[in-house]
């Protein structure tokens, strides 16, 4: 039976391991990028080879290009607060909020046992380190993680391991609730029913 | 609440079939694989969104067919709605529409038609494992209290966290000191549904005694667990730390979460005996059928809403006196729909319409 040529189908297949990417569309893309000026290839080679100057920032865990990513770097962010996330893409989400001031902390990972994920496999000690390191600077920890069984996990564990290190330091989570510009009327009553569980006094 | 109008279309032998029901005794005569169980099940699907005795959806969708669609006119209140279940088996896809807006998730529906079914093998209940006990709770609190509902689903989830660590302490693999978080969200969630339980059973045991059984003979049901009492949610943490502290080992050994809901059962007597060793299979069944008619009183008085009684294959193995005993106290719910074989099975009522199914058709009865 025929087929496409080697080198094609090997870049079919890379392509198609791709997330969210099916067989179709990996044959699509690849025979896009094939049909393009060799210019493009080279292009993309080079952003594909700077790919391993990405590393973690050593404060905070984020994306970086350097030891210490753009967040970190900026010194006049607010110190009293920490916001911790489950991964970098999260970040991104919360600066266009532009609600929130202060630095973050990567997890990287949620505790999931089913999937091999246990605590000390996220940066949850480092977490610990830097809060205790900042000798009460830190005041409030935002744990804007999910409502899921493994963010509560999760949540309750850093919880738990602050009354240890770092007693004074308030812990919050993000609310539930309703979404803003929704209607009640088409709210489900799950939803309806934590907004008026966590109402606020006005 | 009260089904007015079913319609099927491949669903099973059914090539097509509309029926207009009435509130009241609805009966299906039918041989044996004529078709009468069918009904109850695509009634039971729009109640639940998923069968009772098929494992798999595509066994709904008529053989040689793709697709299947279950459309169901319910009153409540005088308020009539249309549920339409619909199954493609080529994409496998199951979708649900209420009144023709679809409903973003299937779980929605659990409640909106609310639905008590028996069937021959719920005599498993009083004989099988504690499993099957359990489960009839947790199907009938997932009816009545979303909020039990979601807890299940997490607290299921939390015991195979707990459990994948058991195995992972036994191998070495995992520090011992784990734990600790899973031991407070399964205590935590633990209790939350063990407190549902125990207001349920004792909700049970009032319907049964107050409206079914009178004085004539007792069915009781009784909460057990090897960790704990019926008690008050200080008491069960209590018994949860002690637990803890004291089979650890254990649980390590066995990988498996020891304590909590998963774990309990439910003994049923008949006349203050077990019924599971002590009962005749007549008394059995007749405890399975009552304790079903409770469930059904109960998602009544929690939901304000009556649900449709559904009995498949009645009366297989009542006696008279039993089968009489059972048909009065269909006057306590707004309709009941029944298969059986032949008419004779019906003693001690009379139905306000009867249909005989025959070769994947029903013919009306007048």
């Amino acid at each position: 039976m025929y087929n496409y040529p080697y080198k094609l189908q090997k870049l079919i297949n890379e392509v198609s391991r791709l997330p969210g990417i099916g067989p179709k569309m990996a044959e699509r893309i690849a025979l896009y990028i094939m049909k393009r000026e060799p210019e493009y290839t080279e292009n993309f080679k080079e952003i594909l080879d700077g790919v391993k100057d990405i590393t973690l920032c050593t404060r905070c865990f984020n994306v970086s290009d350097g030891n210490i990513c753009s967040i970190c770097a900026e010194d006049n962010r607010d110190r009293l607060i920490m916001c911790v996330l489950e991964s970098p893409e999260d970040v991104v989400m919360v600066e266009r909020t532009g609600k929130f001031k202060g630095y973050y902390h990567i997890l990287h990972g949620l505790i999931n046992p089913l999937n091999n994920m246990l605590a000390e496999n996220l940066r949850i000690r480092e977490l610990c380190d830097r809060v205790k390191g900042s000798n009460g600077e830190i005041k409030e920890l935002i744990l804007a993680i999910n409502h899921t069984v493994e963010g509560d996990a999760t949540a309750l564990y850093i919880s738990e391991l602050m009354k240890e290190y770092a007693a004074g330091v308030k812990i919050t989570r993000l609310a539930k609730g309703l979404p803003t510009g929704s209607d009640i009327k088409y709210a489900d009553e799950i939803t309806l029913g934590q907004a008026i569980v966590e109402r606020k006094e006005m | 609440m009260y089904i007015k109008q079913v319609e099927l279309a491949n669903f099973r032998s059914y090539n097509s079939l509309k029926l207009k029901l009435t509130p009241g005794i609805n009966v299906f005569y039918g041989i044996n694989g004529a078709g009468k169980t069918n009904i109850l099940e695509a009634i039971y699907c729009i109640s639940t969104g998923h069968s009772f005795r098929a494992a798999e959806d595509s066994i709904l969708v008529r053989h040689g067919r793709e697709a299947m669609m279950v459309s169901v006119d319910a009153v409540d209140n005088g308020i009539e709605r249309n549920f339409l279940l619909e199954y493609d088996s080529k994409a496998r896809k199951k979708s649900l529409k209420v009144n023709g807006t679809k409903l973003s998730r299937l779980s929605r529906l659990v409640g909106m038609v609310p639905a008590v079914l028996f069937s021959p093998e719920n005599i498993q209940i009083v004989k099988g494992e504690p499993a099957l006990r359990r489960r009839l709770l947790d199907d009938m609190l997932s009816q009545v209290d979303n909020d039990y509902f979601l807890t299940l689903a997490k607290y299921n989830k939390e015991v195979a966290h707990r459990n994948y660590l058991l195995k992972g302490i036994k191998e070495g693999r995992i520090r011992r000191d784990s734990l600790g978080v899973w031991n407070t969200q399964i205590t935590q969630n633990g209790i939350r549904l063990l407190l549902a339980r125990f207001s349920a059973v004792e909700n049970l045991n009032n319907i049964l005694q107050n409206d079914l059984t009178g004085d004539k003979f007792s069915i009781r049901l009784a909460y057990t667990s090897k960790n704990y009492t019926v008690s008050d949610e200080q008491a069960l943490r209590e018994s949860y730390t002690a637990f803890f502290a004291a089979k650890f080992e254990e649980e390590i050994a066995r990988s498996v979460t020891l304590i909590g809901p998963h774990r309990d059962d439910i003994e049923i007597s008949y006349n203050n005996m077990p019924a599971k060793s002590f009962s005749s299979e007549g008394q059995q069944r007749l405890t399975t059928i009552l304790i079903k008619l409770a469930e059904g009183l109960l998602i009544k008085s929690r939901r304000g809403v009556y649900p449709v009684v559904l009995l498949d294959d009645f009366s297989s193995e009542l006696d008279e006196p039993n089968s009489g005993f059972i048909g009065k106290t269909f006057s306590l719910f707004k309709q009941i729909l029944i298969s059986t074989t032949y008419k004779e099975n019906l003693r001690g009522f009379s139905p306000a319409k009867e249909f005989i199914i025959r070769d994947g058709e029903a013919g009306e009865m007048y």
